[in-house]
């Protein structure tokens, strides 16, 4: 998968460029509005990741030629989290998707990989591990054909986990993601939860599904089993 | 003490010195009024009384004077003056018929000689010599018709005249029923005509002094005058002047009725009295109204700043003060108002920029570490450092979000947005949290499906945990926390509500200040940053919501969040 970064901050460019490079997409990149637009005007890619603020043609700015040319790119633009007006612009715009900084490298991936399916007309709805299927949409959690009666937040945990099998998440990460980022980061609220989440999703036996790794947090087990 | 209107004070004060300065002139002149009235009173009477007292006079002289007083004063006032005469050895010459009785019981004072002038320092009893006796007498002719003269046609007719027949006669020299001017003033000296020793007993000529008619040829000396001594004294219920006075042969007592002159002054004291008051009133009243027109640039400039809010700081007090004082608060007011702005102006800038300029380091380390913690082996002690260090960024993560969030809210820029937000998820959700977090406590909730609200969800959910991360917090041991939400018109109310000892009353509104803490020695084991519940109420506002603490009732604190829906 091909896709172009806008970002004029060198350093979020690069750490977002390894992130994607080892999830394996093909990653392009620009530091200015003016070398975006030409790049994304001239190459095709599969999806755009787009600044808002940006020397030369701001991203907004961009991403209305980008469309003006009926180019149906999905995009995802970055912005700051308060400034609510660019979001609501850039969405009338046709920005796909939005994502406020600081954000998280997983975060990022799993809205790429949402908006290009959108794009092809097949919305991400299932993600399956093993025999244990959950439903995006229904909300609906299987193991085998049994259903499994999940919370809210036990259902929002596990979704998170079962996106990314093998990513190492820490307790603050869970929490932001589950809770809002405004909790008690010395709660042991997740560890609950996650005793909770395992005593209803886990098998009979066999390796716990959430693994615990130690001192660092939590991490959904690869079906092959390795790390 | 409650402060007063300064229109108030403008008006009362204006009434006091108002007041004291009129009231002040007023007795002054009330009092001026009756000293010189009585200044008059006894010059007159002393002048009339010296006047007979120059000469020695036959005893039916006094009778004649009496009745000539009629001529002085016209008859309606003639009694106003009555004379009493003593001989030396204190017989009774002559009285008036209107002479008070009570008067007589008066001790006379002794009265003691005037110390007589030297001759050459004696005034001319008479007036200058050098005027022919037609122009000295033609003043007293003149009034003399003039009082007559009834009918005006410049002569004394005998009807008009009220003297006795015969000196009608005599003055009628030409004998055609009239006096005229010319048979006064002209022919002989009147001391030649028959009875002319007696002219001055019809007073006709009163006016001028008796001895400017008779030349006093070859005289001894007048008589010497007593010092006259002037009293007031009651009589019949109204007061007399009364003059004592004398001379070696008689004793003179002129009384003058004073009741005209207390009238008029009576009279002047009803009207001072009557319009004064009004007067007063008037004063204040204007006053008031002055100082209303002259605070009205203070009024508006209440009001502007009244209208002024983080929102509307671009409003300015309008130039309408005439005054150079008030023109120069106005002046003063909008200069600093302007600083305001500006500073607002730049803080706003700043917390955009700072936003920018946190957001984007933050991300950076977010990033690394991240990336750092996926990339080290599981469970090393390298990647347990990572994640330390990620945690951090978190926690400092969210500070700077609250932070940002409340700068914005001191610049009025809290904007949110207006999603449909569910309530009952959110709460669902935070009682499912205390039930996992707290299991110590009992769950009490209330909560009806499909309650919403406009909103920002990430925003409202962040209320929500602050209400229930603080319940949880400060629950007594084995305490309820009830979760309850409802739909009241166009607002949803969500209130939770925890047993725990009541909030001390001084601390009730300082719980929503930043960065406090009600009992300062707990705050570290509970942990928090004390924007909590600050941040909690701006976003509420934000919201055209609000987040307050209720009553406190049954041992229960309770807040309740409103939110438009």
């Amino acid at each position: 998968m091909k896709v172009l970064i806008v970002e004029d901050d060198r350093k979020i460019l690069s750490f977002i460029r390894k992130g994607l490079k080892e999830q394996g997409f093909t990653v392009d990149t620009a530091s200015d509005g003016d070398e975006g637009y030409s790049l994304a005007s001239t190459q095709p890619y599969d999806a755009i990741v787009l600044d808002i603020m940006l020397p030369g043609r701001d991203g907004l700015s961009i991403l209305r030629g980008i469309r003006n040319h009926r180019d149906t790119v999905p995009v995802i633009l970055l912005t700051a989290r308060s400034s609510l007006n660019e979001r609501i612009e850039g969405l009338d715009l046709g920005a796909d998707d939005y994502l406020t900084k600081p954000f998280y490298m997983e975060e990022l991936i799993a809205r790429l990989h949402a908006v290009v399916r959108r794009r092809s007309g097949q919305p991400l709805s299932m993600l399956q591990s093993g025999n244990l299927t959950v439903n995006l949409i229904t909300r609906e959690v299987k193991q085998a054909e049994t259903s499994l009666e999940l919370t809210a937040r036990e259902f929002g945990l596990l979704e998170l986990l079962i996106r990314s099998p093998g990513r190492v998440f820490t307790r603050t990460q869970l929490l932001e993601h589950v809770w809002g980022y405004d909790f008690d980061p010395e709660t042991n609220v997740v560890d609950v939860y996650i005793r909770r989440v395992r005593s209803k999703i886990d098998p009979d036996e066999g390796p716990s599904r959430i693994e615990t790794v130690r001192g660092v947090g939590y991490r959904f087990r690869r079906e092959d089993g390795s790390a | 003490m409650k402060p007063f209107l300064f229109r108030f004070k403008i008006a009362s004060l204006s009434l006091l010195i108002s007041g004291a300065l009129v009231l002040g002139f007023g007795v002054f002149f009330l009092v001026e009024i009756g000293r010189v009235g009585l200044a008059r009173v006894d010059q007159e009477i002393k002048a009339l009384g010296e006047t007979q007292l120059r000469r020695q006079h036959p005893r039916e002289h006094w009778a004649g004077f009496d009745r000539s007083l009629e001529f002085i004063y016209s008859d309606d006032r003639a009694d106003r003056i009555a004379v009493r005469v003593c001989n030396a050895d204190n017989t009774v010459l002559f009285v008036s018929d209107h002479w008070p009785v009570q008067f007589d019981e008066t001790v006379q004072p002794a009265l003691v000689f005037a110390p007589r002038p030297a001759r050459d320092a004696m005034p001319p009893p008479i007036p200058p010599r050098a005027l022919p006796p037609e122009e000295r007498l033609s003043g007293a002719v003149n009034r003399f018709i003039v009082r007559l003269d009834s009918d005006g046609d410049g002569k004394v007719s005998r009807h008009e005249f009220n003297g006795p027949e015969d000196h009608f006669e005599d003055l009628d020299r030409n004998g055609d029923g009239t006096i005229s001017k010319a048979e006064v003033s002209k022919g002989p000296p009147f001391r030649e005509m028959p009875g002319g020793g007696e002219m001055a007993r019809h007073g006709a000529l009163a006016g001028a002094p008796t001895h400017a008619l008779r030349r006093p040829m070859n005289r001894s000396l007048p008589p010497r005058l007593r010092v006259p001594v002037l009293r007031t004294l009651s009589a019949s219920g109204h007061d007399w002047r009364v003059a004592f006075m004398g001379n070696e042969f008689v004793t003179l007592t002129v009384a003058a009725d004073l009741s005209e002159l207390r009238g008029e002054a009576a009279a002047f004291r009803r009207v001072f009295f009557a319009i004064t008051p009004l007067a007063l009133i008037g004063l204040a009243a204007a006053g008031w109204f002055l100082a209303s027109r002259a605070l009205r640039p203070v009024t508006i400039i209440t009001r502007t700043a009244e209208a002024i809010t983080a929102r509307g700081l671009d409003q300015r007090v309008p130039r309408t003060a005439a005054d150079a004082e008030l023109q120069r608060l106005e002046h003063v007011i909008n200069s600093m108002l302007d600083r305001l702005e500006r500073s607002f102006h730049q803080a706003a800038r700043f917390s955009a920029d700072a936003a920018h300029e946190l957001q984007t380091p933050l991300t950076v380390l977010q990033g690394e570490l991240d990336n750092a913690v996926q990339e080290a082996v599981a469970g090393s002690e390298e990647q347990q450092r990572y994640s330390l260090l990620l945690e951090e960024v978190g926690s400092l993560k969210a500070m700077v979000q609250k932070l940002l969030l409340l700068a914005r809210a001191d610049v009025g820029q809290l904007v949110v947005s207006s999603e449909d937000v569910d309530l009952t998820d959110i709460a669902v959700s935070a009682v499912e949290d205390v039930e996992t977090m707290a299991s110590h406590l009992a769950v009490e909730s209330d909560i009806p499906n499909g309650i919403h609200a406009k909103g920002d969800t990430a925003l409202i959910g962040q209320v929500v945990r602050n209400m229930t991360t603080n319940a949880m917090k400060y629950s007594s041991a084995d305490g309820v926390v009830r979760f309850s939400l409802a739909i009241h018109g166009a607002v949803a109310r969500m209130t939770l509500t925890n047993t725990a000892p009541p909030i001390p009353m001084e601390d009730q509104e300082k719980i929503f200040t930043r960065f406090y803490r009600i009992d300062k020695s707990r705050s570290r084991a509970i942990g928090g940053t004390g924007l909590g519940l600050s941040l909690a109420r701006e976003i509420a506002r934000a919201h055209a919501g609000d987040l307050v603490l209720d009553p406190y009732r049954n041992g229960r604190v309770s807040f309740t969040l409103t939110l438009p829906c």
